[in-house]
């Protein structure tokens, strides 16, 4: 895989002090929800953006094709080569059915300089006994590795990744979000720190139907991606968040635990409970939170983070999640008519669209889950009581 | 006769940049007000940010990062939620905020007080200092969540554990003291406190309402009972309290405080190194 420096953003002018802005709005009965709204969302909090990267997650926007996986590709030629788009249809061909493969709707002159945007809708040839998820995983991979030119950004059923460089404005109006209608939305606007800013290093990372925006730093990076190599899953887009993506898909889809169970134990891989806590816990909850932190020692994500996954594996749901110190923001809110589930990284953005006075700050390293069955999980202590109740 | 203005943070629907914020309630104080409001604000950071003297600013909106930074000496009221760090590094003067106030409020703080209604986030007050008769305070009237005090070496901090959510008369009008009915006031359910309470702390005291668990101390940290010298520090304090929030002074009492102070006044000395320096 390679992207061209063209495609990589340049130090803007005036640097401002900044963060990472992360945005989601989920309407818990399904119903579509206008682009409009996520956009003004995360375009209230500018200062914590700088135009390196922005994008966005949309579920349930090809009604059409909710069977096919839909795989959405960055492509850029390559001087005195294949066009790359060629070089991906043959890939395709060898591997998948192709139901339909379109240029996805982009504006122009919103950016000088961008590179082609294309969507297939596919069935995966099921002839070597793999589950459809996991060759439609395993294509993806491919050709984030093998295909020079070519960057598959999400690769789910019924939803897509939608990203590039620049400001979350200027994404939302390159891919015409305010034409989007989707129940279930998540935002990101960048603020790189460690890597530079390129079109596919920018949020959300996504894979099969997972999604995930990240504010913050994994320091672990090193140990969760020699984790994931042995998993199958390899890490090749310079960046600190894709590595807790795979690991939730791998925890939430290939570990075998029953569907209620397995988000609460992605989660408490992720950011597992001290030692000290572990010790006072009751019983059930201390052999489960014993073995979830040997099992999976080496999904741990140590840093600051505060993340957002979305995913409608086996439903529809949402998970706000911050690491164990609390050291990035994240606020939860929920709609006076219990409908529609927010979170963003400010207060501020939620009240843009919706002035509700149900919001609060979920427990540090403690996940607030919402599904199609309404709010499950606040992210407070008392979650765990819950937990324990389930693994009885 | 306090001389006032109004300065709109949403000009025909478009959202005023903190700088210039800061540059017309500047302006606004050198033209000789000193009572600037400020309508619909959204997040801008930085309200007020190193200004000192005698001078109120009323947000209406929710404020964003750092209110009040570095500043001395003013008066803060905040209708409606204030995002992290407020009051960083305050030298003086008196902040409001009649919403919640997540993270790391009052950080670093050398004098004056933060008030705020609501709940708190994690490092509330941390490595706050007190010298002379600078006396940084913190009051919150809601719940805050782990490592409160951290690093503390001085001032006071106190958590109350109310819940004001069903006492707001008409929650979309903005907060203040008439629309708060304080007789729905209520004590919050569950813990009032989390994890690391204090840790690290050298100086100053935490007063928590009701009891804490020993588990819930971080290092260094130890708790007591109050006795009448504490009292003396509580009950301005509360009184303030009570005032600005409407609630009655004998509902806060009628439970008793606990004080977490650290083990000795240099309790981090056998750490380091034992060479005069």
């Amino acid at each position: 895989m390679q992207i061209s420096p063209k495609f990589t953003g340049l130090p803007s002018g005036g640097k401002d002090i900044s963060a990472c802005g992360i945005s989601a709005l989920f309407n818990m009965d399904q119903k579509p929800v206008a682009g409009k709204n996520i956009m003004e969302m995360i375009c209230s909090m500018r200062e914590r953006e700088n135009g390196q990267g922005a994008g966005f997650a949309a579920y349930g926007i090809f009604p059409k094709y909710k069977d096919q996986y839909c795989l959405q590709l960055i492509i850029e030629d390559i001087p005195e080569r294949v066009p790359t788009k060629e070089r991906v249809e043959e890939f395709l061909l060898k591997h998948t059915e192709i139901v339909k493969g379109e240029r996805v709707p982009t504006k122009n002159g919103v950016f000088k300089e961008s590179p082609d945007i294309w969507r297939f809708f596919v069935n995966p040839n099921s002839n070597n006994g793999d589950s459809p998820d996991d060759q439609t995983k395993d294509i993806m991979m491919m050709i984030n590795e093998r295909i020079d030119g070519a960057f598959c950004m999400s690769g789910g059923k019924n939803m897509a990744v939608f990203k590039g460089v620049g400001w979350s404005s200027q994404i939302a109006d390159f891919y015409n979000i305010t034409d989007l209608n989707a129940y279930m939305w998540s935002f990101h606007s960048r603020f790189p720190t460690n890597t530079p800013g390129w079109w596919g290093g920018a949020h959300p990372f996504s894979i099969l139907n997972h999604a995930i925006v990240h504010n913050g730093e994994i320091t672990s990076y090193g140990t969760n991606v020699e984790y994931l190599k042995e998993l199958g899953y390899v890490c090749k887009l310079m960046t600190d968040t894709e590595p807790l993506i795979y690991m939730f898909d791998y925890i939430v889809r290939k570990s075998g635990y029953p569907p209620e169970l397995a988000t609460q134990i992605a989660t408490m891989a992720m950011s597992p409970p001290y030692w000290r806590d572990i010790e006072r816990m009751p019983p059930v909850l201390k052999k489960w939170a014993t073995s979830i932190r040997q099992t999976h020692r080496w999904a741990l994500a140590n840093g600051p983070f505060s993340i957002v996954i979305t995913t409608d594996y086996p439903k529809p749901t949402m998970i706000g999640h911050s690491d164990r110190k609390k050291l990035r923001p994240l606020i939860a809110a929920l709609s006076d008519d219990q409908s529609t589930f927010y979170l963003s990284s400010e207060l501020n953005s939620i009240h843009e669209i919706d002035d509700t006075m149900d919001y609060w700050q979920p427990d540090p390293g403690m996940p607030v889950v919402a599904t199609t069955d309404g709010l499950i999980q606040r992210g407070t202590q008392s979650d765990l009581e819950k937990f324990a109740k389930l693994l009885e | 006769m306090p001389k006032r203005i109004e300065i709109d943070a949403m000009p025909e629907g478009c959202k005023l940049f903190y700088r210039d914020i800061n540059r017309q309630i500047r302006k606004a104080i050198a033209d000789g007000y000193d009572h600037i409001v400020l309508r619909n604000i959204a997040g801008q950071r930085y309200i007020g940010a190193g200004l000192k003297g005698d001078y109120t600013i009323e947000v209406f909106g929710d404020a964003g990062l750092d209110l009040g930074v570095f500043s001395e000496g003013l008066k803060y009221i905040v209708h409606g939620s204030s995002e992290y760090l407020l009051g960083n590094t305050l030298n003086g003067g008196e902040i409001v905020v009649y919403g919640d106030s997540w993270d790391i409020t009052g950080m670093g703080a050398r004098g004056g007080s933060i008030f705020v209604m609501g709940n708190g986030g994690s490092r509330i007050g941390i490595h706050m200092k007190e010298f002379g008769d600078s006396r940084p305070i913190i009051c919150y009237g809601g719940t805050v969540k782990q490592y409160c005090g951290e690093y503390m070496a001085g001032g006071v901090i106190v958590v109350l554990g109310l819940d004001f959510k069903d006492a707001i008369i008409d929650p979309k009008k903005p907060i203040d003291r008439d629309n708060i009915d304080a007789k729905l006031v209520k004590n919050a359910a569950g813990p009032i406190v989390q994890s690391d309470l204090g840790g690290g702390i050298h100086g100053g005291a935490i007063y928590i309402r009701g009891e804490i668990p020993d588990e819930l101390l971080g290092v260094y940290a130890k708790k007591e009972e109050i006795d009448e010298g504490d009292k003396e520090v509580l009950e301005p304090l509360i009184e303030r309290f009570c005032e600005l929030y409407g609630v009655n002074p004998d509902f806060i009492w009628k439970e008793g405080f606990t004080k977490v102070k650290p083990i000795s006044s240099r309790p981090f000395g056998k750490h380091y190194t034992t060479t005069p320096i």
